[in-house]
C-alpha cells in the first residue's frame, strides 16, 4: 500500500474517533442539540460540554499520545534498541515525581510552574539514564534493566510523598494510572507548542539517526557522534514525557508500541518513523481514552490501564514474533 | 608511500601488550597482521586505525576521515537490510537518492550479495555480513579498509572468494590492513605480512 494512503487511512481513524468523542458521553443530549452545541448556534448547555470538555479532551489525549509516540521512536532510534519507552523507563516518573509534591503539599504553584517543573525534572531523569547506559556496548537487556530500575525507583519515591501527604485516591489514580478528565484549553495550547518544536528538531535530526544505527564505532566512521545524538534525542524524550505527565499522568505501553505498529507499516525511513510513530501514539492514546471514558459510563476507568491492556497483548505478540 | 611505524610500544591497564614494534606497511596493498591470540594483533589494527592514542613511539597517522575501522564482532544492527547498510555508506555524500541506489546496486553486485540485499542484516551469513561491511566501506570512497578477524566465522570455501573480492578491491588502489590467524589463506593473498608473537614483530 502506498504510504500516502496509509496516512490518509490513520487520519480516517482518528477523524472517526474525533466524532465518537465528541458526539458520545454520559450527558443525554440529542443530535440537534449536540450539533446546535458544536455549531455554537445556542446557549445551550451542550456547548459548554462539547467546547470545554470534550474537545479540549480529545486534543489533550491526540497531542500526549503523539508525545509518547515520538518518545519512544526517539528512545528506540537513538539507543538502537527495540525496547524504550519513556514512562515504562521512569522518564514521566521524573514529573510524576514533581505532581506527587506537589499534590502532597510541599510547595503550591502555577500550572504554568508546575509545567516548567515537570519537563525539568523529567529531563533530568533522562539524562541521569543516558548517563547510566553511555557505555561501549549498550544491549538492550543492559538498557531494559536500567530502565526498570529506574522506574521503580521514580515511583516509589512518588508514592512515598504521596502517601507522606493528604491526597484524594482520584488525584494519585489519574497521576499513576493517567487520566484526561481534567484537560482544559490551556493544557492543549502548552502541549501543542512543546510536541511541535520537539517534532521539528526530531525531524531535522532524522537522518543522524538513521546512521546511528550502525552502532557507535561505524558511526564515527560517518563523521556523526552517537554520544552527542542520543543525549540531544534523550533530552527530547525528558521534554515530552515531562508534558505529557503533567497533561495526562503516567500513560505506559504507548511509546513501546508505537513504533513497532509503525515500523511494520512504514518501514525503516527515520522520517516516516517519526512521523508515524507520533501519528500511531496518537491514535492509541485517543483511542484508549474514549474506552476508559466510554466503557463503563458514567464512570471512568483511568486511561492508563486501558492502554496497558491494549498495548501489554501487542507486546506480547510482536515479542513472540521476534526471534 | 608507506605506514611507518617506529618503536611502537602499547600498554593497556598497565600490561603491555606491544613492545617496540617497527614496520612499514605499503599504501595501495594488501596486508594481513598475523599471530595467535593474545599476540597483540588487534591492539596494532587499532593503534593504526586511531582507536587507541595512548602508546609511546611513531606512527604516521592515517587521517580519520580516510579511514573505516570494522572492528572484530560488530553488533548487528537492528532492522536494517544489507542495502540499507551499504546505501548508508553514502552518508556524506551529495549524491541524489536515485543516483545512492544506483550506486549502492553497483556495490552489492561487486561484493557479491546481491541475493540478500534486501534481507534484513540480523539474518544474513557471517561471510555475507562481512561483505556487506565491506560494500558500506567501499561506498565512503576512503582510502584505507582496517579490519579486524573478519573472517573468523566463516568456512573455507567462503573464505576463499572473500579473499578474491579483496584482492580485486586492492588492485582498484585501496589499502586493506586485516588482521587474521589464518595462516594458510594469508600466505596465498596477502602482499606484505606482518607475524606477530607476545607483542614483538617476528
Amino acid at each position: 500500500m502506498q504510504i500516502s494512503v496509509q496516512y490518509f487511512i490513520l487520519g480516517l481513524i482518528i477523524f472517526g474517533l474525533v466524532l465518537v468523542g465528541i458526539f458520545t458521553g454520559p450527558s443525554d443530549f440529542s443530535i440537534k442539540e449536540m450539533f446546535d452545541g458544536l455549531l455554537r448556534k445556542n446557549d445551550h448547555i451542550s456547548q459548554v460540554i462539547i467546547w470545554d470538555m470534550r474537545i479540549p479532551r480529545i486534543l489533550a489525549s491526540i497531542i500526549v499520545g503523539n508525545c509518547l509516540g515520538l518518545a519512544g521512536v526517539l528512545i528506540q532510534l537513538s539507543t538502537r534498541s527495540s525496547l524504550g519507552d519513556p514512562n515504562l523507563f521512569g522518564i514521566g516518573g521524573g514529573a510524576a515525581i514533581f505532581i506527587a509534591a506537589g499534590f502532597g503539599g510541599l510547595f503550591v504553584i502555577s500550572s504554568f510552574f508546575s509545567l516548567i517543573g515537570c519537563i525539568i525534572s523529567s529531563t533530568l531523569v533522562a539524562l541521569g539514564l543516558s548517563m547510566l547506559i553511555s557505555t561501549p556496548n549498550l544491549s538492550a537487556t543492559k538498557l531494559a534493566l536500567m530502565g526498570i530500575a529506574v522506574a521503580a525507583l521514580t515511583i516509589s519515591i512518588g508514592t512515598a510523598i504521596i502517601s507522606h501527604g493528604r491526597v484524594f485516591p482520584s488525584q494519585i489514580i489519574g497521576l499513576v494510572s493517567g487520566s484526561f478528565s481534567s484537560s482544559n484549553w490551556e493544557n492543549v495550547f502548552y502541549l501543542l507548542i512543546i510536541f511541535c518544536i520537539c517534532f521539528a528538531i526530531s525531524i531535522c535530526l532524522a537522518r543522524k539517526f538513521f546512521a546511528i544505527m550502525l552502532g557507535d564505532i561505524l558511526t564515527k566512521s560517518l563523521g556523526v557522534n552517537p554520544i552527542k545524538i542520543r543525549l540531544f534525542a534523550m533530552t527530547i524524550v525528558g521534554v515530552l514525557s515531562g508534558v505529557s505527565v503533567f497533561s495526562g499522568g503516567i500513560i505506559g505501553f504507548v511509546g513501546l508500541v508505537s513504533p513497532h505498529i509503525s515500523r511494520r507499516l512504514f518501514g525503516n525511513s527515520t522520517i516516516n518513523l517519526i512521523i508515524s510513530s507520533s501519528i500511531i501514539g496518537g491514535l492509541i492514546t485517543l483511542f484508549a481514552d474514549q474506552l476508559a471514558r466510554l466503557l463503563f459510563a458514567p464512570s471512568e476507568l483511568p486511561v492508563g490501564l486501558a492502554t496497558t491492556i491494549l498495548g501489554a497483548p501487542t507486546m506480547m505478540y510482536l515479542a513472540l514474533k521476534v526471534k | 608511500m608507506t605506514i611507518t611505524i617506529k618503536n611502537l610500544t602499547v600498554e593497556l591497564e598497565d600490561i603491555k601488550i606491544l613492545h617496540n614494534i617497527s614496520i612499514q606497511i605499503p599504501i595501495k596493498s594488501f596486508t594481513c597482521i598475523l599471530g595467535e591470540n593474545g599476540a597483540g594483533k588487534s591492539t596494532l589494527l587499532r593503534v593504526i586505525a586511531n582507536d587507541i592514542s595512548d602508546y609511546s613511539g611513531f606512527i604516521s597517522r592515517i587521517k580519520e576521515t580516510d579511514l573505516v575501522y570494522l572492528p572484530q564482532n560488530i553488533e548487528s544492527p537492528p532492522f536494517l537490510t544489507a542495502s540499507e547498510i551499504v546505501s548508508l555508506g553514502f552518508y556524506n555524500s551529495k549524491f541524489t537518492k536515485q543516483k545512492v541506489t544506483h550506486l549502492s546496486n553497483e556495490l552489492i553486485e561487486t561484493c557479491g550479495i546481491s541475493k540478500i540485499k534486501n534481507q534484513l542484516f540480523e539474518n544474513i551469513s557471517s561471510g555475507e555480513k562481512q561483505r556487506v561491511w565491506i560494500a558500506f566501506a567501499l561506498a565512503q570512497s576512503k582510502d584505507f579498509i582496517l579490519m579486524d578477524e573478519p573472517l573468523s566465522s566463516v568456512d573455507t570455501d567462503s573464505r576463499k572468494g572473500f579473499y578474491e573480492l579483496l584482492k580485486g578491491i586492492v588492485e582498484s588502489g585501496k589499502t586493506i590492513i586485516l588482521v587474521s590467524h589464518h595462516i594458510e589463506d594469508v600466505t596465498i593473498y596477502a602482499d606484505n605480512i606482518i607475524r606477530l608473537e607476545k607483542g614483538c614483530v617476528v
